[in-house]
């Protein structure tokens, strides 16, 4: 349960008192409100209000996307540094020799960050990015790297960092969750943490979003009139259980959400030129086959995902992450050209419409958008045509909701073997997200199991060097 | 690296020779070379100043130094060969200041001669990190003492208690010029009563016997209806959940539907609660009974712990499960160091980890159950593995690259004394026979605390002790310690839990109303008084089986063991039966509803269910094909309004209630009328 702080506490009484003067179900949505609003946060100014995580994963090649190197075209089929082996970090590729980047760079007037010629539309909007070089996680095993970059732990069984965001913010939308993935369920469950801070599909996939023949309509509107009337009457008679008053809210919102889910996926409303920035045309067509180690998304697909994740923000949702269509589509240990070409026709588009959308509607300033998968990729080839996992020293970037603009942070060596300055780990990149949103990583906690939980365990540092 | 070593030593050597006034020896040093890097580059980690002593270690004190952390003493004033810090400074086996930056040369060899010439420091005063553990003041630790009977109070209403445990609530209500609730109407208290013995709602045909009979006599109606519900299968089948919950019950493992009837068998036998204990852990070590099926069904309970197969580290999900589920003691936190609070030290921890190393897992065959094909017809259990046996090395920082000394098989040392006789002289085996008789025993005051814990929580709602898996120091206290003890000492008395749960439910303090009286709300508003009952959501099993129950299609009988339901590779047809919650699949992140209402999650030892309100259940009840099918089908059954109440709700409409109820019902029709009672409150809480 939630530990209310006295001051929470003191509130709700003041509430309660003011009873007589606000008359009963006003009273219970505004029990039910605060009953929601009791969190723990925040605990300094927000810079952002939203959180986009554009969930790369498989994870991708940091050298093919925003990492620039074009020094490690000297070191391009020589062996790479016998530290980076000693780390123990990689796994073990015999005789494997340095890759240099397969694709050309694009550069911008006013960016450090770079990409490469397959990204032609990221290459617009790299002056508001700030890409981080030297990101580490525990593992170099998708589950537990997955596992790690959701949650803050390589274990299983623990709160997704937007359950943490959500707890500590509650949700600013009273017509749909806070918390919302347009990607695999998997790593955005609640855990210890209650269940309304889970995060939820949005779209066909919201279980009992239709009311059936003969219970919606005008009926539904008298029925839940009738319910809430029934449900106040039972509140009533418990004055003590703010939990009774938060179900008929839950009721509304419930009613709400029936209008407000397939409202948020409607995109009939969009103009035409929103669409043709998002590059949605309104065809399926995949643009060409994918290999098994490539996203299986068409363009369409993922650009829908982006414009949907702006109208959610729009909307007031915290949390909103993106996935790929698969646990694997950034994984080449092969045809790392192709696969790779592939990749980046599907997501420029919509990536970079969606930084330039949300900029062009002022939200960016509020919205922290986040690039990233649960590592990168070896800069030594394994096999003919592929990258292996690495761990340490991969790529994420943020854009907007206050970060720095244009900026890279953290070294690694010429070769991307090394970390040389500034590591950035998985639970330090959690810690500075929740700064930027106004929580403080170590006040956030939980009690589960005996001890304050917290989304970053022990560990983490807010990196300033990321704020501007 | 060589070359830099001899350097070193040649040049440290010069100095303390040639020179008789080693500047290294001089407070000057210390403040010019040495107090700046540490304050720059290691206080953010190891200083009082930034609340963090990372790996136990303090750098902010002389004694911090030398007291060092997880990994050993920082220096060795004198030997800078011998001091971990330089072996950090310089990248050798642990990397400081972190693992990517290296402090220049220069700065390390001022380190070096600093350490040799004697590590001269100021910064006096004790280290703040707290080492070692005072045995004597963690055994003052209430949960540690003695369970006694503590007298029965005397109160001022004479006639309220019915037992000698609500005198204990009354006493402590009175103190503060309270009075405890009115009764709860018969109607409520039925439905409270079923709902927490049996998991299910009442039929309106009970309500109604048990209304006449307490219009008679209410204590002999409420002994008798006690005695129904207990006797009831139902019991074992919705308290076999609570147990689950918090052993890692998972049904997609290997077998563990044999375990889950074994457990549902045992509480609805009544197996009393030591033998219960000493199965689960010890079934297979057991000296033979006589009796085949029991001999089984010992080896059958081995198969709790198994359930920890899944997890990163077994043996710690093993001690978790131990400590947390049978002693509320969380010693599984003391695996990488010692245990922040109590008094558990990283000995603690291998010493009861060698028991499970230890033990090895193994099949068996099931004579009684030739229909079970999982797993070639085999059960998972525990067994002694002869070449397993012995005591294991304690890993500093928990990691198995750094093994430390091995740490002889014994009970926690703030339980068990100061020299406990180690287990390996007690034993030949792995010595889990004498730790489950050890927890199983009367005298041991941890484990009937823990369970009549439990047992009043299951029944009533309200915990004594609010963190029932941590009786701990950071654990909360119990509300009331000597009703607390009352029960613990009736529980150790003859294990019984049917006995314990209807010893509650014939209590004068569970038969109140969750209304409470004047100026309880004000007083005591998070209900530690226990003035009043409290309201509760039912739990996910519940909601649904409830929901089957009202609508008749509920079914009763288990599923064939060996049955595969929702989750990797169960056939489709097999989840089209309404089988009791203590049989559904519950897995994972997402399955509807069970997950929806806050039902346990396999990975997780859970301990109390949350109770969320979300709108997702609003729209599952709102618009679930399911619930209105039931719906229709209830209205068939009821025929008018007060009856459709009956069934749902346990009582019928009041006065007040009945015209709206009628008008709405003529207006939409009887089966609307039944949906929207079955997506009321009052439906899924219990007053």
């Amino acid at each position: 349960m939630v530990d209310f702080s006295a001051f929470q506490l003191s509130r709700r009484t003041a509430l309660q008192q003011m009873a007589c003067g606000v008359g009963g179900l006003g009273l219970a949505t505004l029990l039910a409100d605060e009953a929601r609003a009791a969190s723990p946060g925040p605990h300094h100014p927000a810079k952002a209000k939203s959180l986009i995580f554009l969930n790369m994963q498989g994870g991708p090649t940091q050298f093919e996307t925003f990492d620039y190197k074009p020094e490690m075209a000297k070191y391009d089929g020589m062996d790479p540094p016998v530290s980076n082996k000693q780390a123990g970090t990689v796994r073990l590729n015999p005789g494997s020799k340095i890759t240099a980047p397969l694709f050309k760079y694009l550069r911008h007037p006013k960016s450090e960050v770079a990409t490469t010629e397959v990204f032609p539309r990221m290459a617009e909007v790299l002056d508001e990015l700030c890409a981080i070089r030297t990101m580490q996680v525990d593992s170099p095993a998708h589950p537990q790297a997955l596992t790690q970059s959701m949650t803050g732990y390589a274990r299983q069984g623990m709160p997704s960092f937007g359950s943490w965001i959500m707890y500590g913010l509650g949700s600013a939308n009273k017509n749909l969750p806070g918390f919302v993935y347009l990607a695999e369920p998997y790593g955005h469950g609640s855990s210890f943490l209650p269940a309304d801070f889970q995060g939820m599909p949005v779209g066909d996939k919201v279980p009992n979003l239709k009311s059936a023949a003969g219970y919606n309509g005008a009926y539904q509107r008298d029925m839940l009139d009738a319910l809430a009337k029934v449900n106040a009457n039972f509140a009533a008679q418990h004055p003590a259980e703010s939990a009774l008053n938060a179900r008929i809210e839950a009721a509304e919102l419930a009613f709400r959400m029936q209008t407000s889910g397939p409202e948020v996926i409607d995109l009939s409303k969009e103009s035409k030129q929103t669409l043709e920035l998002y590059a949605i045309s309104g065809g399926k067509k995949p643009l060409d086959k994918p290999t098994s180690r490539a996203l299986s998304y068409t363009t369409e697909d993922f650009s829908t995902k982006c414009l949907i994740a702006r109208r959610l923000v729009e909307r007031g949702v915290r949390v909103v992450t993106i996935g790929v269509g698969g646990r694997r589509g950034w994984d080449q240990h092969g045809s790392l050209r192709s696969s790779i070409e592939h990749n980046a026709r599907v997501t420029d588009a919509g990536i970079a419409a969606l930084i330039t959308d949300l900029k062009r509607t002022g939200l960016l300033e509020s919205t922290i958008v986040m690039w990233g998968g649960e590592f990168g990729r070896t800069p030594y080839a394994q096999g003919k045509d592929g990258r292996d996992h690495f761990a340490k020293g991969f790529t994420y970037w943020l854009a907007g909701g206050g970060a720095k603009k244009g900026v890279y942070y953290g070294e690694t060596d010429e070769t991307g073997s090394n970390i040389v300055k500034d590591p950035v780990h998985i639970h330090d990149l959690h810690a500075t997200v929740l700064h930027l949103m106004g929580l403080d990583h170590q006040k956030l906690t939980y009690k589960y199991a005996g001890r304050d939980q917290t989304l970053t365990d022990v560990n983490g540092q807010v990196v300033k060097g990321l704020i501007a | 690296m060589r070359a830099r070593f001899f350097l070193v030593t040649f040049a440290s050597i010069t100095v303390t020779t040639a020179n008789a006034a080693d500047p290294a020896k001089g407070v000057d040093f210390f403040e010019k070379k040495i107090r700046p890097v540490l304050v720059e580059q290691c206080y953010k980690c190891h200083s009082a100043d930034a609340k963090k002593f990372k790996g136990g270690l303090a750098l902010d004190t002389r004694a911090g130094l030398i007291q060092g952390g997880d990994t050993g003493p920082a220096i060795a004033p004198g030997d800078a060969k011998k001091s971990l810090l330089i072996k950090a400074l310089k990248h050798d086996g642990l990397k400081m200041p972190n693992e990517t930056m290296k402090l220049p040369d220069a700065v390390i060899a001022d380190f070096e001669a600093w350490i040799t010439a004697g590590a001269t420091d100021p910064r006096d005063g004790k280290s703040p990190v707290k080492k070692g553990i005072d045995y004597v003041e963690g055994r003052k630790h209430w949960s540690y003492q003695p369970v006694r009977v503590p007298p029965v109070p005397t109160v001022k209403n004479s006639v309220w208690a019915k037992t000698d445990f609500d005198k204990y609530v009354l006493s402590k209500v009175e103190a503060k010029g309270l009075a405890p609730a009115a009764d709860a109407t018969p109607s409520q208290l039925i439905r409270r009563m079923t709902f927490a013995i049996t998991g299910l709602p009442p039929t309106p045909e009970e309500t109604a016997a048990f209304e006449a009979d307490s219009a008679k006599n209410p204590d002999a109606a409420v002994a008798a209806a006690a005695d129904r519900l207990l006797a009831s299968p139902r019991f074992g089948e919705y308290w076999a959940v609570h147990w689950m919950d918090g052993v890692r019950f998972d049904q997609l493992h290997q077998s563990s539907d044999i375990y889950r009837a074994w457990l549902i068998r045992a509480f609805n036998s009544g197996l009393p609660y030591d033998q219960f204990v000493k199965y689960q852990l010890a079934g297979d070590l057991l000296p033979p009974s006589g009796t085949k099926e029991v001999d089984e069904d010992r080896l059958t309970a081995t198969h709790m712990l198994t359930l920890n197969l899944g997890e990163m580290d077994y043996i710690e999900g093993c001690v978790e499960v131990v400590g947390q589920q049978f002693l509320g003691v969380s010693i599984n936190c003391a695996k990488c160091h010692d245990h922040k609070f109590d008094a558990y030290t990283q000995q603690d921890y291998y010493a009861l980890a060698g028991v499970f190393t230890s033990t090895g897992t193994a099949g068996f065959v099931k004579a009684d159950f030739p229909a079970y094909e999982v797993a070639g017809g085999k059960v998972m259990g525990l067994k002694d593995v002869p070449k397993k046996i012995g005591d294991t090395k304690l890993l500093i920082r928990g990691e198995k690259s750094t093994p430390g000394a091995v740490v002889p098989r014994r009970f926690p040392l703030v339980l068990a004394g100061d020299t406990p006789t180690p287990l390996s002289q007690l034993t030949k085996g792995s010595g889990r026979l004498e730790l489950a008789n050890w927890i199983a025993d009367a005298k041991n005051p941890l484990t009937a605390r823990v369970m009549a814990n439990r047992i009043w929580m299951w029944t009533t709602g309200i915990p004594l002790v609010g963190t029932p898996n941590d009786f701990g120091v950071v654990g909360e206290k119990p509300i009331n310690p000597e009703l607390l003890d009352a029960l613990s000492a009736k529980f150790a008395g003859n294990w019984s839990v049917k006995g314990l749960v209807k010893d509650i439910v014939t209590s004068r303090t569970f038969r109140q109303s969750a209304t409470p009286t004047a100026g309880v709300q004000a007083a005591d508003p998070q209900n530690q008084l226990l003035a009043r009952m409290p309201v509760r959501r039912l739990d996910a099993e519940q909601i649904v089986d409830a929901l089957y129950f009202v609508g008749g299609v509920l079914d009763c009988e288990p599923p064939p063991l060996g049955t595969k339901l929702a989750g990797r590779g169960a056939p489709k047809k097999n989840n089209d039966k309404n089988f009791l919650g203590a049989y559904r699949a519950v897995y994972g992140i997402g399955t509807i509803p069970a997950a929806m209402f806050d039902a346990a999650d396999p990975d997780l030892l859970t301990i109390r269910r949350d109770e969320s309100v979300t709108a997702p259940q609003m729209l599952f009840f709102l618009n679930n094909p399911t619930v209105h099918k039931l719906a229709a089908v209830i209205a068939k059954r009821a025929g008018n309004v007060d009856a459709a109440a009956r069934i749902l709700l346990g009582r019928g409409l009041t006065a007040a209630e009945k015209p709206a109820a009628e008008a709405f019902a003529k207006k939409n029709g009887l089966e609307r009328y039944c949906h929207l009672l079955l997506c009321s409150s009052e439906f899924c809480y219990v007053e």
